[in-house]
């Protein structure tokens, strides 16, 4: 079992028993629309990464944020080198855990901040084509670490359970591959956006 | 605003026309290449006080442009560095790179490699854990080598400003015995204040052995767009001006871009102020390893000067 999905079973373990004081519980869904960034030749294109969290409230403007994270296939641009014709995609998945500081400025709106490490499980593919009369091919691997999360969210109720949320986020996933590859090839994947969400407050 | 598409593209076109016009013959193919057979152009400079040498080579197939691909690459080197040419040059199928010299090692050998990790180092994700290789090609092994010849040394041009097409200067240089030959090459641009028009000669000589003297008219590097008479210099083409055009890349004389030759003729040289990048090479033809294989292969190194032309 990896790393990160031990630390999201021990999470549970300890979070899991306050659910009896679900007044304190807010959990939200979000779609996270986001253009990574990996800071060398790529230009990737739009991807989307839903995230499911679970906010506790250890003091009414202060909340232990937690949640699951799981994108789909995003693609790179198709390029073409001296080499050949390739194009590689991303998946990521993994977990997060920071604080949610918020402040109410409105009766039915607020605003928070996110902020906390993440863990990643990221697979990248890569498929290339050459001259005909050559093999094609595509080739995978997949690399685990940590990383930051960073978001400033906007909060809008539309009633007293349900609740709108606008965020704008950055998920820094960081020395992909390290160990595996040369240190120079060792990479951070930056993923910035805005998500759009409902929560739910117990 | 009215708005005529028809006359709107009636403009379009009669600028095209206008602009084709005063287009000198140029495209991105290399000129002279033969039609059958494999066909190799190689060439390789070092300029004074620049501790690189500029490597370039093409190949071709029944002339049509051969894409090294997969990993195979070309390695120029000396006896003590190499480089992977792994940038496309100026012409379709052409590879360059700066191979380091500043020990101004004479020898570079040119040799097709299968470096399928190495090729793909500009790449964003980690080539060696994701790598779809098809092996090496065929051309891997084939080899090539270039001398250079001895630095230019002493390069003086008994004037610099002139205001006529008429006038001359004496160029002057320490000669050497070796039997290189001397090529005269220059990058002009002329502005009239608000249009900028950069063209690249090639100076007809009236004797091009390595005597360390030259008599040259000005109307080898500049020339009046209204004059049917063809100029008496040609419009540096092929290799030639690929080798100049990095070169001035290296010197960063100017914001050189692969438009930087196009020559559109968007000012008339004879009645502009012009400034004249000089270039003199000593050339020294090369060797490919293998007899079967035809092609252009030389060595050179050259020196610069800045003539400025100012008519009014």
């Amino acid at each position: 079992m990896t790393r990160p999905f031990k630390i999201i079973i021990t999470f549970c373990c300890l979070v899991f028993p306050h659910f009896s004081y679900a007044e304190n519980i807010l959990v939200d869904a979000n779609i996270f629309y986001t253009i990574p960034d990996a800071g060398g030749t790529d230009n990737f294109h739009t991807g989307k990464i839903l995230s499911v969290n679970i906010n506790y409230y250890a003091l009414p403007w202060l909340a232990i944020t937690s949640g699951l994270y799981l994108s789909e296939k995003i693609s790179d641009n198709t390029k073409t080198d001296i080499v050949g014709t390739y194009q590689a995609s991303i998946e990521t998945r993994g977990f997060t855990l920071g604080l949610r500081p918020e402040y109410l400025f409105s009766k039915r709106n607020k605003i928070y901040a996110r902020a906390g490490i993440l863990f990643y499980k990221t697979d990248i593919t890569v498929e290339e084509y050459f001259e005909p009369g050559l093999p094609s091919g595509s080739s995978s691997d997949s690399t685990d670490g940590n990383g930051i999360l960073l978001a400033l969210g906007w909060s809008h109720s539309f009633t007293e359970k349900v609740s709108f949320q606008l965020e704008l986020k950055n998920l820094q996933q960081q020395n992909l591959f390290n160990g595996k590859t040369t240190a120079n090839n060792v990479f951070n994947i930056n993923y910035n956006g805005f998500s759009l969400g409902l929560a739910y407050a117990f | 605003m009215l708005y005529y598409p028809a006359t709107n593209t009636l403009v379009i076109l009669l600028l095209s026309l206008l602009i084709s016009a005063c287009d000198i013959e140029f495209n991105n193919n290399l000129p002279d290449i033969p039609p059958e057979g494999r066909f190799a152009v190689v060439a390789a400079n070092q300029h004074t006080n620049i501790p690189s040498v500029e490597v370039a080579i093409a190949l071709f197939d029944d002339g049509t442009p051969v894409s090294l691909v997969g990993g195979d690459v070309v390695q120029a080197s000396t006896s003590e560095d190499s480089i992977l040419l792994l940038d496309n040059g100026v012409y379709n199928g052409s590879y360059a790179a700066s191979l380091p010299n500043a020990a101004n090692f004479d020898q570079i050998d040119f040799l097709i490699v299968h470096e399928p990790i190495a090729a793909r180092q500009n790449r964003w994700y980690p080539a060696d854990l994701l790598l779809i290789d098809p092996g090496p090609g065929e051309l891997v092994g084939a080899s090539a080598s270039i001398t250079l010849p001895p630095a230019l040394l002493n390069l003086l041009a008994d004037n610099t400003d002139f205001n006529s097409i008429n006038d001359s200067l004496n160029l002057s240089w320490a000669p050497e015995s070796a039997g290189d030959i001397m090529k005269v090459r220059s990058a002009v641009s002329c502005t009239d204040g608000s249009s900028t028009y950069t063209y690249a000669t090639e100076a007809a000589l009236q004797d091009d052995t390595d005597n360390g003297a030259e008599n040259i008219g000005l109307n080898q590097f500049i020339y009046d767009i209204n004059d049917e008479n063809n100029p008496p210099f040609s419009f540096l083409l092929g290799e030639s001006r690929a080798v100049l055009q990095e070169l001035l890349e290296k010197l960063k004389e100017e914001d050189i871009g692969d438009g930087f030759f196009d020559a559109i003729e968007l000012v008339n040289p004879i009645s502009s102020n012009c400034k004249i990048q000089l270039f003199l090479f000593r050339q020294r033809d090369g060797a490919f390893d293998s007899a079967d294989t035809n092609g252009r292969i030389y060595g050179s190194r050259s020196a610069d000067i800045t003539l400025f032309y100012n008519p009014n």
